[in-house]
Parts: structure tokens; sequence; C-alpha cells
């Protein structure tokens, strides 16, 4: 029963958000341990309170000087969710640069023949509905661009 | 006319009520069902996604987990021990445990430690491949605890016959508050934000390149039909709790759970995710029904 009520407070207070008092720095280490593996620790604001933009990263290798262009989505749908969502993730810590050299880093390690990378991040902004009724479209809004040379 | 002393005990009552054990093998067959059906629809990109040469180097998904939090590095540096280049081995020995584990769920055998290495072996993915996951990571995840914590009975046993005690129904109880509160939650996010109120939130996740499995396009033309699912989801999740508690209209709240879902899976693409939370809700609140209908067919047979 003590340890359903304790399982039962740790979800709560996950999904709120609140965070140990501070005051037992162990205990709260031991109780944060548990609730990370356990998922107690999460919160669950899906797609809330609005809809982020989608990011979208390209990357344009040239190999023997010739230039191939790749696209991180579309691979197949169980790929593109968990791209998409590491590109959001990126973009949300503000951390866009990294994120262009971790992709960089992929390419080039899959491509052992490329000597050039250049990445692309953008974020595909869609119109609301009454300017898509008054004939706007998505376009692609540039985040960041990036060349890297394999040295 | 009985007062807030008298409601005390009735609550007490209420929660040790004695509760059909179908729910648990519902939890353990359909999370093992709903992994084992992502596990192979990633199967040609687990490399990519898990591996410490694929999208996000381990050491770079690693920096933002928790201290003691289960992750790819434990079992490469074990395997350091006696293989030369072990990264290339971790990734298939932390599958092929997942894949083997959840078989094992699938098919009731094994008793409750399949859910536990099932369990372990998902938090190392989700560890090291953390950086890309989404709805259905987190909540396979519960759904593993779960499974591994709540009392373990053979499939048939469990779903036709089995009656759980009311200590065991106190699991029950457990996971029906974590769906409480996951919906009310989500509900409630939702309802901040303008977007859920407007239809812009429906037009914008169905029209996402990522999610779009049809041409939604003409919605714009038809701005109440994305208003109205809008209001629609905001109004299941956070009556949620009255919906589900309240006995008479819980099947009916139950079915509207389910056909959100189905609608996510099938409008949106996002499949894996729609199966485990409806095997999350039926576990949770729709053990009577399974039992019922599983009763049916054995009697049949």
């Amino acid at each position: 029963m003590a340890f359903v009520v304790f399982h039962g407070i740790l979800v709560i207070r996950g999904a709120a958000q609140l965070t140990p008092s501070g005051r037992g720095a162990a205990r709260d280490h031991l109780v944060d341990v548990y609730a990370g593996w356990t998922g107690a620790n999460n919160s669950y604001g899906f797609f809330s309170p609005r809809i982020s933009p989608q990011v979208i990263a390209r990357a344009t290798l040239q190999v023997e000087h010739n230039e191939r262009r790749e696209q991180f989505v579309s691979v197949s749908q169980a790929f593109d969710f968990r791209t998409t969502s590491m590109l959001s993730w990126f973009i949300q810590m503000d951390a866009d640069r990294l994120l262009t050299r971790v992709l960089a880093a992929y390419w080039l390690g899959r491509e052992p023949n490329a000597t050039r990378v250049d990445i692309t991040l953008s974020q595909y902004v869609l119109p609301s509905m009454p300017n898509w009724r008054r004939g706007d479209r998505p376009r692609e809004v540039e985040v960041r661009r990036a060349s890297f040379l394999r040295k | 006319m009985s007062g807030p002393s008298g409601q005390i005990p009735r609550l007490y009552r209420s929660l040790l009520r004695p509760a059909p054990g179908a729910a648990f093998a519902v939890l353990r067959v359909g999370t093992a069902s709903v992994l084992l059906a992502k596990l192979i629809a990633e199967f040609t990109h687990l490399d990519d996604i898990y591996g410490n040469n694929g999208l996000a180097p381990w050491m770079l998904s690693e920096i933002q987990l928790a201290d003691f939090a289960p992750r790819m590095s434990w079992v490469s540096d074990l395997l350091s021990r006696w293989l030369v280049n072990p990264e290339q081995h971790t990734l298939r020995c932390v599958v092929i445990s997942y894949a083997a584990a959840l078989i094992l769920m699938l098919f009731s055998l094994g008793g409750r430690w399949p859910a536990a290495v099932a369990w372990l072996t998902h938090l190392m993915l989700l560890g090291s491949g953390g950086l890309s996951a989404y709805g259905v990571d987190t909540f396979g995840n519960i759904a593993l605890f779960y499974s591994f914590v709540m009392p373990y009975g053979c499939l048939r046993e469990s779903v036709v016959t089995m009656g759980l005690s009311s200590r065991n129904a106190l699991w029950l109880r457990l996971l029906q508050l974590h769906m409480i509160v996951v919906y009310v939650v989500a509900g409630t996010a939702k309802a901040r934000g303008a977007e859920w109120w407007n239809g812009e939130a429906i037009w914008r996740s169905l029209m996402q390149p990522q999610f779009r499995v049809f041409d939604y396009s003409w919605l714009a033309y038809v701005p109440a039909i994305p208003t109205f699912v809008g209001w629609l989801t905001v109004v299941i999740e956070i009556g949620y709790p009255f919906g589900m508690m309240c006995r008479r209209i819980r099947p009916l709240w139950l079915a509207a759970v389910v056909g959100l879902h189905i609608g996510i899976g099938s409008l949106m693409g996002l499949r894996s995710f729609a199966a485990i939370m409806i095997v999350l809700n039926l576990a949770a609140f729709g053990g009577e029904f399974v039992r019922r209908v599983a009763g049916r067919i054995a009697r049949r047979d």
C-alpha cells in the first residue's frame, strides 16, 4: 500500500513538474533515480499549448566532384518521427550549431568518400487556415547553414 | 445520509474492490505486441537510431541522462573486457535481449522476469537513443514498468477466470491514477493554447510533413471540422477522470479515447504511439470488458 501511494505521489509530482525541496539531497537523488527509471517523472503536455513548426535538415554531399543532395525526412515514417524529434530537441535547446556538427559527422561517417558536406536547417512554416484560403502556401525558413570539409 | 466520515470508508472500500485480472494480461501481452511491432518497423534503421555511429552518438545522448540511468555504454564497457571492438556488438546484444524478452512476455512465459529484462533494455535504448525519443518510448517504458510490478498469472487464467484480491487491485488503481494524470495534464495544457480552440492545432498537426498521411489542405476551407476535433480532444482529455470513474459512462468514454487514438494512428501515422495508448487504456479501464469478451469466446470454444 505504502509503495503504491509513494509511486502515485511521484506520478503527480512529475506531471506537475514540481522539484524536490532540496533539503534532503541524497534522498531526493534516490527518488529522482527511481522516478526516472519508472517513468514517474514524466510530464505529458504533448502537442500543447501550440504546435511547433517542424524542423527539416538537408545535407549536400560532395563525393569526388559530384554533388548529391540528401534529405533526412522521408526515409521511412518510423525513422522520420525520430529524426524530427531529435532535430526539434536541438532547436529547443538552442543548439543548432551543435546539431549541424552532429549531422555532418553522421554523413561523413556514412559516406567515406565524401570530401565535403553542407548542412542546412530550416523550419517548415505553415500558414494559418485563413491565410491558406487567401493563397499563402508553406515555406521553409532557413535557420542555419554550415559547411564541413574532411581533413 | 452519510457525512464526510462515512465517505472515507466508502472510498477506501472502492479502492480495494476486487478487480478483473484481465487488465494485467492485456497490459503484458499488448505492450509486448506493440513494442515488438515497433522494433520490426525500425529494424532497418536500428544503427542510425540507437548506434554509436548513428544520428546522435551515445556520448551526446547520454549527457542529458540522470545518474544511474541505464545506457548502452554500460554494456559496451562490460563487453570491452572480452572484445576488441565492443560497440559493434553492444547494440546487437541489447536488441536481441529486448526482442527475446518481449517474445516471452507476448506468450506469457517466464513469469514477470521477461518484463524486467524488456524494461531494462528499453531504458538502455531510450537512454542512448533518447534524443530521438517520442511518445511511444515514454509510454512503452511506463507500460513495461507496470508489466513487471503487477501481479502475474498465465494468460488464459488471467483473462478468463482470475479475479484480483483487494491487495492486487491496488496496482490497478495505481495504473488508473497514472492514466488520469496523463490525460488531465495533456488536456489542460492543450486548453491553455488558443490553437486548440480555433482548429489551428489540428490543422498544423495534420499538415506537417512528418504527419501528413493524406492531403488535408481541404480542411482550410471547412475550418469547422478541425475546430470541432480540437474541442472534442480537449473535452475527452479533461473529462477523462469523470468519464472513467463513473461506471455508467465508462464504456462510452473508453470508446471515445480509443477512437481518438485510432484517429491519431491512422490520420497522423503515429501507429505505435496510438497502439500503446490503447493498450494502457484497455488495461486500466477495460479489464471487465476484456474478461466478458474472452469469457464468451472461451465458452464458445
